[in-house]
């Protein structure tokens, strides 16, 4: 017996940035946003049998198109990751060194823009993102001296003399 | 759109999502965003500097090796980094208060490793010149204060950079009386501790699991 074999095609969400450009996106890419997804459960879009052009588009007015953009490439890489424990990730070892190559080299990107995609992914709620971008971050600041971080990030030292040197002596008990 | 209609349902949806997505207008929501950033500059660049300071403290939660650097990066930097060691300061073994008629003298010993959490609030608890002191000593034994009575009655207002401090045993001894007590059950009240150990000339030691200042007031007065 022959059974036509019905093709389903994945179930498909619209996404619109802050500068009104629309995504489609697959369900089950999307779902590493818990902002999303909890929209779309809250809301009873899975229910529904709609057809995607006539589907509803979600607003994300924090997320600009070219970050979105980036933030559905992550997804889609990361779709097949299994599902985070929050309790046992607070319990591991902090470290930077266990990012994924693949991760890197997305990441490796000017400083504006992994700031946006830091914001975009706290937003969204994407929390492997999230701490991927940290890490990234994290390893710029990693063995640079005062004068190298504000130099790297643009800032401005503010302190007087007499706070900058309380805090030496203060660094200068601690040192090993 | 008619009630019961697709239509009238899809405009349901869309108004909820609008409200969930964005409750308030761009404007409030821009000036909300800024709120709790740490603000070192008005450049509208997105920087390190309009990162919520949350995300902030997660970042440097990665570098702890680099933590002293980040305090002398800026006076924002600084006081993430210090909020964030307070936070996790590691308990202490022990704070031995050896009391006689007019003294009152407070002494622990930091493990090394911990300095780094400690060193704020310590130089909170000092005096300048006292810190100095202590920033050059080889040993992690500190006199956290020490009193007189009478000269300093107030004492108190000193040690409460100390308030919430976990310390897992306090021992209490010395040549004091029922004057005395009162004081040390003030002081007492500061931290959060384990065990309680009491020696003095009205009898002991006498070992408190549940600190209660009226228990202990009754035992000993």
């Amino acid at each position: 017996f022959l059974f036509p074999i019905k093709m389903t095609s994945p179930r498909m969400i619209k996404l619109t940035s802050n500068d009104d450009k629309t995504f489609e996106v697959e369900r089950d890419v999307i779902k590493q946003s818990v902002t999303v997804n909890t929209l779309i459960t809250d809301l009873n879009m899975d229910d529904e049998d709609v057809s995607v052009e006539n589907q509803m588009a979600i607003p994300l007015p924090n997320v600009d198109a070219a970050t979105l953009e980036m933030v559905i490439t992550w997804c889609k890489q990361h779709r097949e990751d299994p599902p985070r424990n929050e309790e046992e990730e607070e319990k591991k070892e902090k470290r930077t060194d266990d990012i994924p190559e693949w991760d890197k080299t997305f990441l490796d990107v000017e400083q504006s823009v992994l700031f946006a995609l830091i914001l975009a992914a706290n937003y969204m709620d994407i929390k492997g993102l999230l701490d991927n971008c940290c890490k990234t971050v994290a390893n710029m600041i990693k063995g640079k001296t005062p004068d190298e971080i504000r130099k790297h990030f643009n800032i401005k030292n503010d302190f007087t003399p007499e706070e900058e040197e309380q805090i030496r002596k203060e660094n200068a008990w601690c040192e090993d | 759109e008619m009630p019961g209609t697709p239509e009238y349902f899809g405009a349901i949806r869309k108004m909820k999502l609008e409200s969930a997505t964005s409750t308030i207008s761009p404007s409030v929501r821009k000036r909300s965003a800024k709120r709790d950033v740490i603000t070192e500059g008005d450049s509208d660049e997105k920087g390190i500097s309009q990162l919520p300071v949350e995300i902030v403290k997660t970042i440097l939660s990665y570098c702890t090796s680099s933590l002293r650097s980040a305090r002398l990066v800026s006076r924002g930097w600084n006081a993430l980094v210090v909020d964030n060691l307070a936070r996790n300061i590691p308990p202490l073994e022990e704070i031995s208060i050896h009391v006689d008629q007019f003294n009152m003298h407070l002494e622990t010993t930091i493990p090394k490793k911990h300095n780094l959490n400690y060193s704020s609030l310590l130089a909170k608890t000092f005096h300048k010149k006292k810190f100095c002191e202590l920033c050059s000593s080889e040993n992690n034994t500190i006199m956290l204060e020490a009193y007189h009575f009478h000269h300093q009655p107030h004492h108190l207002k000193d040690m409460l950079a100390t308030s919430g401090l976990i310390v897992k045993s306090v021992r209490v001894k010395g040549e004091f009386g029922r004057p005395e007590i009162r004081k040390i059950c003030e002081l007492l009240q500061i931290w959060k501790f384990t065990t309680l150990l009491i020696k003095s000339k009205l009898g002991g030691p006498t070992k408190y699991d549940r600190y209660d200042p009226e228990e202990v007031l009754a035992r000993l007065v």
